[in-house]
């Protein structure tokens, strides 16, 4: 049997020179959670912006329950890295956006989902009003209100302070348990990643790839388990090892190439 | 949002008061021809009288008429064209140079060509008006859809929004801040079409303001012709709060410049 969510990416490339993206295949179940880890620039929000549908120059496919996606569906949903809630719409409103045209009593379901993301006195609220935690958690209730299969999560918690970071993700984790889907998540934090995932892929620049994989710790799970830093070392380690040394190597002093261009990727 | 300081409240009425105060001794002490300039308690003293015979209004009406539908026309259709080349770029490429070729030719270059193509009536006075709106609405619109709407497009797109719900939540709103703000500038232009073709081309009936004001001069009335400007400028001025408190409503989510600069200056 086919899994919820099937990506399977041979190749995608911007010009015909080089291959930004080469040989990534990975299949998500209903109620998995796979986080994607890697170097800046390396395409991962380019490869969920294919999951999603608004990039379709690619060699593969991506299937959801067996059916290949060529279009952008509702039934997956992207979280944008800066969220882009609509400014000109108040909580609610955004919301609200999210649902199909004809949900039935459309208020009292987007009040029902900012009340569930903690946000029930920000109903009337402008998004420029909100803070970051906040706007980080009305998206999510704006993805999540029309129960999509699949959810996409560009970097969800990248510009937020600590405590405002694990509300967040105590909030997704609760919208999850009630209504599973699959989830593929990009992080820059290795302890993000080992606290929400159940599968971590570390992926290379240029083309990505995945270099190694690492299967989660058993649920449920607390911040503090020891087990979660074990793993967060072990990738961290191999990040050291894997990434950082060849990306030493390829723009350090012995790298044949000019001085200025040393100094440019050091920065 | 603060009010201003009760002296800039008075300031601000007291910089016409002084500028009417300089320009009633000028005249009086005939630093200025009065050949060329009447005195504003003489203007005022003639505009009471046009206003009880029912000219000036009548005029007034006429132009604040043709400007209005004007306005409405050259928005919708300058916005109807920015938005659509705006997200198809196949369409842009083909339309675009002619646009770009034809924005640039001043207004009232236009009048001769519209005359001949919907004839000396009504028609052509409010074309020429919606002509000299509709670039710069056009322009406006077609900038902000490309810099703002493309983002929120693909957020349209995940949740499969059709047309007729993208123009509404989407396009709209993201292009309404820059129509307001194109609205505002091109009402000066359309103002200044308008005056040259009931200048031009209007009856002593349904002429205008314009039609008034060049009349009144031809006369050498010079106090009526004076009437007639302030007259201008206090309808100019009125369309433009008006335009101003729709702003103000219809896009309340934008941190106006206005709101910015009152809360980092003195």
């Amino acid at each position: 049997m086919s899994a919820l969510l099937d990506v399977r990416v041979d190749s995608m490339c911007y010009d015909s020179s080089t291959n930004l993206i080469e040989s990534i295949t990975f299949a998500v179940d209903q109620g998995e959670t796979i986080a994607i880890l890697g170097p800046s620039g390396a395409g991962k929000s380019t490869l969920l912006r294919m999951i999603a549908g608004l990039i379709r120059n690619f060699e593969g496919s991506i299937l959801l329950n067996g059916v290949p996606q060529t279009q952008p569906s509702r039934r997956i949903q992207l979280v944008f890295q800066n969220y882009r809630l609509f400014p000109w719409k108040k909580a609610a409103g955004n919301v609200e956006f999210g649902m199909p045209r004809d949900t039935p009593a459309k208020d009292q379901e987007a009040a029902n989902w900012i009340g569930r993301v903690g946000l029930a006195d920000k109903l009337n609220a402008w998004p420029k009003n909100l803070s970051g935690g906040e706007t980080a958690r009305l998206a999510l209730a704006r993805a999540l209100v029309g129960h999509p299969d699949v959810l996409l999560l560009d970097e969800p918690f990248q510009s937020l302070d600590l405590l405002s970071r694990y509300l967040v993700q105590d909030v997704l984790l609760d919208a999850l348990a009630n209504a599973p889907a699959a989830v593929v998540m990009i992080s820059h934090s290795v302890d993000d990643a080992v606290f929400l995932a159940d599968r971590i892929f570390l992926v290379s620049r240029r083309p990505m790839t995945v270099l190694k994989s690492y299967y989660g710790v058993q649920r449920p799970r607390r911040r503090s388990d020891e087990q979660l830093s074990v793993l967060a070392a072990t990738i961290k380690r191999d990040i050291e090892q894997c990434l950082l040394r060849t990306s030493i190597s390829a723009t350090g002093p012995s790298a044949v190439q000019p001085a200025t261009q040393v100094r440019t990727g050091a920065e | 949002m603060k009010r201003p300081h009760v002296s800039l409240r008075v300031l601000r009425w007291l910089c016409p008061i002084l500028l009417l105060l300089a320009w009633e001794i000028g005249v009086r002490t005939k630093l200025f021809p009065s050949s060329e300039a009447a005195a504003p308690s003489d203007i005022l003293r003639h505009l009471g009288s046009l206003v009880r015979q029912g000219d000036l209004p009548r005029h007034a009406v006429y132009s604040v008429l043709r400007l209005l539908v004007g306005l409405v026309l050259g928005t919708v259709a300058g916005m109807c064209a920015g938005i659509t080349l705006g997200t198809r770029y196949s369409l842009d490429f083909v339309v675009s140079p002619t646009i770009q070729f034809l924005a640039p030719i001043p207004g009232v270059v236009w009048i001769p060509v519209l005359i001949m193509v919907f004839g000396i009536g009504e028609l052509s006075k409010v074309a020429i008006v919606s002509v000299a709106i509709f670039f710069l609405i056009y322009i406006h619109t077609f900038i902000a859809v490309r810099s703002t709407a493309t983002e929120y497009l693909e957020v349209a797109a995940v949740y499969e929004k059709r047309s007729l719900e993208r123009i509404r939540d989407v396009f709209l709103p993201a292009v309404a801040p820059a129509v307001f703000a194109a609205i505002r500038v091109a009402m000066a232009f359309a103002w200044v079409v308008l005056f040259a073709v009931e200048y031009a081309y209007a009856t002593p009936r349904e002429g205008g303001l314009g039609w008034f004001i060049a009349n009144e001069r031809g006369f050498g009335r010079i106090e009526n012709e004076f009437a007639g400007v302030l007259v201008l400028g206090a309808i100019a001025f009125l369309a433009d709060r008006g335009i101003a408190w729709i702003e103000h409503r219809a896009v309340q989510w934008t941190n106006t410049l206005q709101t910015t600069l009152r809360e980092v200056t003195p």
